[in-house]
């Protein structure tokens, strides 16, 4: 019996070609036209080349057109929601700039929207307002240029007509002097000194 | 193998066919050789010393005649073979595979194996090994090249083919043991 050693050398040896004319045969009869394999082989090499970048070139077109696509969408919802979103915060500042614009700009109309209609009634209010603190301040104007004019023994005379005139202002101003000497906690000679004070002022 | 004439070679280049049939007989067993060690097949074997042929024709023109013929054909061949394992079923051996080699270790004469032998022996001894341990196992052991050659052939460097060529030596050292094989 051949030891380890012994077999593995004894398989250096070669086998043989069982026929090895025919093997010779076989190959030198598939062997191709030295001259014209090679320019076939190029020029065949060349066609799946460029048959190859077709197909490369036409998959890359249409990945880059997908991802186009794809991001197109994804631009259009994002901006879909960022819209959304901004809307709820930026509704009280376009509230804000609406009124700004329609002090500005009186006689523009108001637009038919949902949020138009909400802010109307603040516009409105804002206007009112506006008005009334202009036709207050235009009468107190007018008082004055009135009372400039009169002489100083017709001044206090025609001061006591006005308020008496009205009858509101003359409400208001009360309840503002009473409001303010609850608030002081001052006694009542105080009011009677105001009053004093005045009555000597109009003397 | 001596390296083929110059002035064959030169004839080859210009499109000889009969000088290249010199060389088909000249190498044709060599290559034959590494392709059943190989693939343990006869068939698969004489196919691929059909296409290494080819290829060296087709190829004669850009072969530099100050480089080895030898390891330039086996380089083809090798490549070749890998080819056909990457392709090919995993190596199992067959019931009779045992009894082949058995019978081929306890034969003392120094009788030549048939080609089927051949195949039943590598089928048993290069079964689990891998494609890189196979062919350094089957160039530096078999077919006796040198490790510098070898690396050519392989394009692995030194390190690699050494570690694959023990790696492979002790897998069949210890098939062949425990088949109940001694070692010395």
């Amino acid at each position: 019996m051949k030891k380890i050693e012994d077999i593995l050398i004894q398989l250096q040896q070669q086998p043989t070609v069982s026929h090895p004319d025919e093997l010779a045969d076989r190959i030198m009869d598939s062997l191709p036209d030295m001259d014209a394999q090679p320019d076939n082989d190029k020029s065949g090499r060349r066609s799946t080349r460029r048959a190859r970048l077709y197909i490369i070139s036409a998959i890359a077109v249409a990945a880059s057109i997908l991802l186009l696509l794809m991001l197109n969408v994804n631009q259009d919802i994002k901006e879909g929601n960022t819209i959304a979103s901004s809307e709820k915060v930026r509704m009280p500042r376009e509230q804000f700039s609406q009124v700004t614009e329609k002090d500005s700009v009186p006689d523009r109309k108001i637009s038919d929207t949902p949020v138009n209609i909400c802010r109307k009634p603040l516009v409105v209010a804002k206007v009112r307002k506006k008005k009334q603190i202009d036709s207050l301040d235009y009468y107190i104007a007018k008082i004055e240029r009135e009372l400039t004019q009169v002489d100083e023994s017709l001044y206090i005379d025609r001061m006591q007509k006005l308020i008496h005139a009205d009858e509101r202002l003359q409400r208001i101003v009360n309840n503002y002097l009473l409001h303010q000497l609850d608030k002081d906690g001052r006694p009542m000679e105080a009011i009677n000194t105001n009053n004093v004070n005045m009555t000597e002022n109009e003397e | 193998m001596i390296q083929p004439d110059n002035e064959i070679i030169a004839r080859c280049q210009r499109g000889d066919k009969s000088a290249f049939r010199t060389v088909v007989e000249n190498y044709q067993r060599m290559v034959f050789s590494l392709s059943l060690k190989m693939l343990a097949d006869e068939e698969e074997a004489k196919d691929v010393v059909q296409e290494t042929f080819i290829r060296v024709w087709q190829s004669i023109r850009s072969y530099d005649p100050q480089k080895p013929f030898r390891t330039w054909l086996y380089t083809i061949a090798t490549r070749l073979c890998l080819d056909r394992l990457k392709r090919a079923k995993p190596l199992i051996p067959l019931p009779d595979d045992e009894r082949t080699l058995h019978r081929f270790a306890s034969d003392d004469s120094q009788r030549q194996l048939e080609n089927a032998e051949w195949a039943a022996i590598v089928r048993l001894l290069a079964e689990g090994l891998s494609e890189k341990q196979r062919i350094a196992f089957t160039l530096c052991q078999l077919e006796e090249l040198s490790l510098q050659e070898a690396e050519e052939i392989t394009e692995m460097d030194a390190r690699q083919l050494k570690s694959n060529l023990y790696v492979a030596r002790q897998a069949i050292r210890k098939r062949l043991k425990d088949l109940g094989y001694e070692e010395d």
